[in-house]
């Protein structure tokens, strides 16, 4: 009996000093905890997306080279060879203002397209 | 967001209740509506890791940063059954149990004995005698007992935050109670 009565006053007692510390529980500033964590949470955002973007490359690399293995198990190299020769390259070649025009015109749109790519990248 | 309307977003998000800003931080990626979160439950989470990490300053804090880390990354993932600050809770217990076993594997063992804080009187004593009492039991034992003391938490909740069954929940209890009742003995006399 006297046992019980003094393991109820010790958890009593232990309960009270508990109860003391919730009541007086301090306030920690948040003053550069929360800028701390928010800064933390930019980082990880850049370096994600900068993962996202490299698994792309990856995907892309791995893309190519399925594509050529697939390309060449079809296809014989040289017939390959002959009918980029014969079809894709031209046999003459013809400057005419309208020819270095569109020339122009055309490498200035892969430049633009370039530089584009460049500065979305760099404000991500 | 533009530097200039930043404290004006604050000030709005000041008042909206938490279940919008989650809804906000999820749907829009609002952070301003994340940093109101951060603000809200700091104080709570750094003190509830204090107490679990012997009151040690720069490691709960450290934790604490992890945690809503984690939270921000995996909000989309949030139940809403449970309160965000027992969800929040959950995580840094995750991050601090890691860390005790991070710290077994690189030392062979995790000391941690109860500190001397006879002399300090005041309030500030108190929290870090409960702390340096509490470090003597295992983190397990130690994460239900300040739910249950100092947050005040039944049985079911604390088995429902920590993911483990309501027997060991009763048993981590049982048990410990006498060792922090002899820790504090000190304390009350």
């Amino acid at each position: 009996m006297n046992d019980k009565m003094h393991s109820d006053n010790q958890t009593t007692s232990l309960e009270n000093l508990f109860d003391q510390a919730r009541r007086a529980e301090p306030q920690f500033s948040d003053d550069t905890f929360t800028s701390k964590v928010m800064a933390g949470i930019s980082r990880a955002s850049q370096h994600s997306l900068l993962e996202t973007s490299k698994a792309f490359n990856w995907m892309d690399i791995l893309g190519v080279g399925l594509g050529v293995i697939a390309c060449f198990s079809f296809i014989e190299p040289a017939q390959l060879v002959a009918w980029v020769g014969n079809t894709l390259l031209p046999s003459k070649l013809v400057l005419s203002p309208i020819n270095l025009l569109i020339a122009g015109l055309g490498m200035g749109t892969l430049a633009f397209g370039g530089w584009w790519a460049l500065e979305g990248h760099r404000r991500l | 967001m533009n530097a200039a309307l930043a404290p004006l977003a604050l000030n709005l998000v000041k008042d909206v209740a938490e279940a919008q800003l989650i809804d906000r931080s999820v749907l829009s990626g609002d952070h301003s509506a994340f940093q109101e979160l951060v603000k809200r439950h700091q104080s709570a989470l750094r003190y509830s890791l204090r107490q679990l990490t012997k009151w040690d300053e720069a490691l709960a804090d450290d934790l604490a940063q992890e945690a809503f880390l984690q939270a921000f990354q995996k909000l989309g993932s949030f139940r809403r059954e449970a309160k965000f600050s027992s969800w929040l809770y959950r995580i840094g217990y995750n991050l601090f149990l890691q860390h005790c076993r991070k710290k077994r594997l690189e030392t062979e063992e995790i000391i941690f004995e109860p500190a001397d804080v006879s002399g300090e009187e005041n309030s500030d004593g108190l929290h870090k005698a409960l702390a340096a009492a509490m470090a003597g039991l295992k983190p397990e034992a130690r994460s239900v007992m300040h739910l249950s003391l100092h947050r005040g938490c039944t049985q079911q909740e604390i088995s429902d935050i920590m993911g483990i069954p309501l027997g060991s929940v009763k048993t981590h209890i049982n048990r410990s109670r006498p060792l922090l009742q002899s820790h504090m003995s000190e304390w009350r006399e």
